[in-house]
């Protein structure tokens, strides 16, 4: 009887121990899980698949020389335009990123031309898609055209010259 | 003498939970911790949310807008006024994933004092936690998510 009853006691210590062990771990952490997430997005890229060409063309007095998004070649003023052996198309750029964001498009405001010391200016430049693009399926085909001054007499020759087109996620 | 010491036992249990009572019993989650759309570059960045939920970086990385920038939230609750220890996650212990691809968070940082009290006559308190992502040189693009845990006491 005696025996019980020590175990009891050393029962009852056993259970308030767990108690001052247990019970503040139990009532006074609590703990929330959060998601934490990100979004890497492809960087966008521009690459070039066609120069911009305007053709061959006589001066004579003067006026302008227009391609078109679509590659269409048109004239102003007294310049004439000559087909034969002559090719004419807007640039074509291939615009890559991430599927369906949507793109900023920065168009030059003129470019030069020159052969020798000649010169001539391109400007009024045009693309489509114009002002903002879509990266549908993370891609886009960007047309550039635009229009050439030519001046009186122009000098004859073969012209070149670069520009940039830019393209930046909105 | 074996019905007192029984009695005695049951009455330490039921005594010393009660007692001590008087702390943080819950924490509720309001919201997620999002860093939002970035393009990673060549070199390495890191992406940080404030605990306020600004969002900034350094480093190789372009921020995009177009997504929801937020620090995440939380609601601790318990008795009135009482004493609150927050724990935030150590660094580099939480990480965030696109397939085989992590990021790593560190530099936790939370919107009230890490230890203080619910204030007079107040048994909760909103509290804001943001960190920095720690973004690597050209990270695989994709959609990374990943779990942490705060906890208060």
């Amino acid at each position: 009887m005696k025996k019980l009853s020590i175990n009891l006691v050393v029962l009852s210590i056993v259970a308030g121990f767990i108690a001052v062990v247990g019970a503040p771990l139990q009532s006074q952490a609590a703990t929330a899980a959060a998601n934490a997430t990100a979004t890497v997005v492809t960087p966008i890229a521009i690459s070039k698949n066609a120069d911009l060409a305007f053709g061959k063309f006589v001066a004579n007095t003067g006026g302008t020389v227009v391609i078109s998004t679509a590659g269409a070649r048109s004239q102003t003023g007294t310049v004439a335009l000559f087909t034969q052996g002559s090719t004419s198309n807007a640039a074509s750029f291939a615009v890559t990123g991430e599927g369906v964001y949507t793109y900023a498009i920065t168009l030059p405001a003129t470019a030069t031309i020159t052969s020798s010391a000649n010169t001539m200016t391109v400007g009024t430049f045009v693309s489509n898609p114009s002002g903002t693009g879509t990266l549908t399926a993370g891609a886009q085909t960007l047309l550039v055209g635009g229009t050439l001054t030519v001046a009186s007499a122009q000098a004859a020759g073969s012209y070149t010259g670069s520009y940039n087109v830019s393209v930046d996620y909105n | 003498m074996t019905r007192c010491t029984t009695v005695a036992g049951l009455v330490l249990l039921f005594l010393l939970p009660s007692s001590s009572w008087a702390g943080i019993s819950s924490v509720a989650k309001n919201s997620n911790l999002q860093f939002a759309k970035f393009v990673s570059l060549s070199s390495s960045g890191s992406v940080i949310v404030s605990a306020a939920g600004a969002r900034s970086f350094s480093g190789g990385l372009v921020l995009l807008n177009g997504g929801t920038v937020t620090a995440a939230s939380y609601t601790m609750t318990g008795s009135g006024n009482s004493n609150y220890t927050i724990i935030l996650p150590a660094n580099n212990t939480v990480v965030i994933s696109s397939g085989g691809h992590t990021l790593t968070l560190t530099n936790f940082t939370c919107s009230v004092p890490l230890t203080g009290k619910l204030g007079s006559g107040k048994t909760s308190m909103t509290f804001t936690v943001g960190a920095t992502a720690t973004v690597t040189a050209n990270a695989t693009p994709g959609a990374y998510s990943g779990t942490f845990n705060v906890t208060a006491n």
